[in-house]
């Protein structure tokens, strides 16, 4: 019996989470389509308001361009109808005489450029492309070929973290893994935890190099000479970011006025940087000054604040400081972020040359004054809405992003997955006007309450069902009326309400009544 | 031995849709194999540019999705059926009586009722593992087809049974459509959200079982407790 009730109790509870769980989402749907509607038939009206064309924001957006020598120049777009590459741009220098107009891509190549991001598949789109969907997941598989025909296709076998091959006939070729090619898959050796790769051809074109990032390693990986060469390695720190310039091979035509060497710039968890470098073969690595690091990163708009480039003369370090110091926890970001704008900014951008021992040397710096940032400016409109339809968002959103906002922000960001997704829908439709969003949910209390005083089976359940209410707002009441809304008579010994659930009156104990019974019919025959 | 009876009278009622659901899958994912060769897939790698940068959806290759699709169609499609057919049919026709009142517990009719649904619904992955055998082996692909997908052509059959127990739920369930009634089915298409977002076996199984399991007890307490 005892079973019997508590399997009883699992089940009703049970369906009692999944009921909230969908009316959350119902609320939420609602929410989203009513923040899109409001978008469609009202931001989009406003226009944006753009910054001005002062020469203080002209100095603030210009690209700072830096020669090996250290002198510095300005590069500006003239006109914002086209994207990067082919924007019209004029380069000045810091007294605004102009030495160069023309198309962003034929910028002329002295000036020096730096290592950027090299992932072009990353660990987010490996998971997506790996999914159990009706469409069965799909695969990365480089093909090798030989005179135009495929000879071979190395497939990314995502449990042994490893490539599988197979000739063109389907034979089963090998494993290349992070100890190169072997027979069977027992041997390989995984690359170890997916972050990110990039590829891309050379001069034969007849098969892909790959740069792989796993968490803790880098490889360079050729398909067609089965080879993998273990480009970086540290157990201690996981890899944080890797940026490169000149790695991959380039048309021989594509010279620059700078001769660089293949770099690879890859930032670990424990902040320093390691400088792979080819034509010679040579790693650095080297921890920046503290003034140099990145402030406390909690944006990533904030982040990497230096960047990195070698020529076949020196070893150079470019850093922005941009004054911003953002504070230890993500909950006061935006009020930082408003103190920061309401006021001018001392700017700066630094070209340090790095000797060998991985020490800095300053070689120019150039200082400006970021303008002030006037509200309406620094107020995107999209984000003024959404403001009130989060009132009816569960209460207790805040209360996770007040005891767990930097650890959910932080998850929101770097996370994957539908926990990520969860994460952010919390983190989005959290209530925004606190005090608003307590009065709804007390007064939605308050209806409960009312509601389910002449409907109480026992005071304990009634108690959880005012929580959950107040817990979850909207969804909870709804939760709440969709599991509990049973018919009330008006008791025949007390007069007041009741509900029929249980066998005595809430109010005042007594019975239900027993229906009279009637006489019995007899159906006589002949 | 009235488990037993209550089972074959179960399976012959879903029989005919489990057969029709079978050979749909067969035919159409016959089709799809045979284009699959004549179109010989495993060959149409994109062929690159000397010197270029190649992105890693140039790589990416989905080799079964064209009749993987009809996998998942025909296992959604009979679970919902079957679903409908064995606890919605009895409430349509005041039938529940009959159904209910034999000489044997509730639970070895609901056990009778779910085995034949879950058996219906392995016939489907039977068919996906000819299915697949038949591309790995007649030479339809270029190269061999991995486990996962394999694995993967199970777990969606498994999407089918969310969908047949969240009809189910849906079935016995006696409340009003607009407040818990469609609850079966929402659970059953949110699991089946969360099944589809995980990337790895383990997770998706996972996910598939414990789907299966809070919507068998509720099943379970909906049918016991409810009045026929």
């Amino acid at each position: 019996m005892a079973k019997k009730r508590n399997s009883e109790y699992i089940a009703r509870l049970s369906g009692a989470a999944i009921t909230l769980v969908l009316l959350m989402f119902v609320v939420l749907i609602v929410q989203i389509i009513l923040v899109q509607l409001a978008w469609v038939y009202t931001v989009k009206k406003q226009p944006l308001s753009a910054l001005p064309d002062s020469p203080e924001w002209r100095m603030q957006k210009a690209d700072k361009l830096f020669l090996p020598d250290g002198t510095i120049y300005l590069a500006n777009k003239v006109d914002t109808q086209h994207n990067d590459s082919y924007a019209k741009e004029e380069i000045t220098d810091v007294n605004g005489l102009v030495l160069w107009q023309g198309i962003h891509k034929d910028r002329p190549s002295k000036y020096l450029d730096w290592a950027s991001f090299t992932q072009n598949f990353n660990e987010q789109q490996m998971r997506d492309i790996s999914q159990l969907s009706p469409g069965l997941p799909g695969f990365i598989e480089a093909p090798v070929r030989v005179s135009g025909e495929f000879k071979e296709v190395w497939r990314y076998d995502l449990e042994a973290q490893a490539f599988a091959g197979y000739e063109a006939g389907g034979r089963f070729i090998g494993y290349l893994g992070a100890n190169g090619f072997v027979a069977s898959k027992a041997q390989a050796k995984p690359f170890g935890e997916f972050k990110g790769f990039t590829s891309w051809t050379d001069e034969d074109p007849s098969s892909i190099v790959m740069l792989w990032q796993a968490k803790h390693r880098i490889y360079q990986i050729d398909f067609l000479a089965r080879n993998v060469e273990t480009l970086f390695e540290n157990t201690q720190s996981d890899i944080k970011s890797v940026r490169w310039h000149h790695w991959r091979p380039t048309y021989p035509k594509d010279s620059s006025d700078i001769r660089y060497r293949p770099l690879i710039d890859c930032l670990t968890s424990d902040n320093n940087h390691h400088l792979i470098m080819r034509e010679p073969n040579q790693v650095i690595t080297m921890e920046l000054p503290e003034q140099l690091q990145e402030p406390n990163q909690i944006f990533w708009q904030w982040r990497y604040n230096s960047d990195f480039t070698a020529t076949d003369k020196a070893i150079f370090v470019q850093y922005r400081d941009t004054n911003f110091n953002p504070p230890k926890s993500q909950k006061l970001m935006g009020l930082y972020q408003w103190e920061y704008n309401s006021k001018p900014q001392p700017q700066s951008i630094g070209l340090y040359k790095v000797i060998d021992d991985g020490k800095l040397e300053l070689v120019n710096q150039f200082d400006w004054t970021k303008p002030v940032v006037q509200a309406s400016q620094a107020l995107n409109p999209e984000y003024k809405f959404p403001k009130w339809i989060t009132n009816v968002s569960p209460t207790v959103f805040n209360l996770l992003w007040a005891l767990y906002g930097d650890s959910l922000d932080k998850f929101r960001t770097e996370g994957t997955g539908m926990m990520q997704g969860y994460v952010t829908i919390i983190m989005g439709f959290r209530p925004l006007h606190s005090s608003l969003n307590y009065v709804l949910s007390v007064m939605m209390m308050a209806f409960a309450l009312w509601h389910g005083w002449a409907r109480r089976t026992s005071w304990d359940k009634l108690i959880l069902w005012l929580i959950i209410v107040g817990a979850f707002n909207l969804a909870g009441l709804l939760t709440y009326l969709a599991l509990n809304h049973t018919p009330v008579i008006k008791c025949p010994a007390c007069g007041k309400k009741r509900g029929l659930e249980m066998d005595n009156c809430s109010q005042c104990g007594s019975p239900l009544p027993i229906p009279q019974r009637k006489p019995t019919d007899l159906i006589m025959t002949n | 031995m009235r488990f037993f009876a209550l089972l074959k009278k179960e399976l012959r009622e879903c029989l005919p849709w489990m057969a029709t659901a079978a050979a749909i899958l067969l035919l159409f994912g016959s089709l799809k194999l045979i284009d699959s060769k004549q179109r010989q897939i495993g060959y149409q790698y994109r062929v690159f540019e000397r010197y270029s940068e190649v992105g890693g959806y140039e790589l990416l290759t989905r080799p079964i999705s064209d009749f993987s699709i009809f996998v998942f169609m025909s296992a959604v499609g009979l679970g919902l059926a079957l679903g409908v057919r064995q606890f919605w049919a009895d409430d349509f026709m005041g039938t529940w009586g009959f159904s209910v009142h034999r000489s044997t517990h509730r639970t070895t009719i609901l056990a009778a009722k779910i085995c034949a649904g879950l058996i219906s619904i392995v016939a489907i992955g039977l068919v996906w593992c000819y299915l697949f055998w038949r591309a790995n082996s007649s030479g339809y692909f270029v190269f061999p087809l991995p486990e996962r997908c394999f694995i993967g052509g199970w777990l969606i059959c498994g999407m089918g049974l969310l969908f047949y127990l969240g009809a189910t739920l849906v079935g016995l369930s006696k409340t009003r459509w607009y407040t818990t009634k469609l609850m079966g089915l929402g659970f059953a298409l949110w699991m089946f959200i969360t099944l589809t977002q995980q990337w790895t076996l383990w997770w998706g199984f996972g996910t598939l079982v414990i789907g299966t399991i809070v919507l068998l007890f509720l099943i379970c307490e909906a049918f016991l407790n409810r009045e026929f």
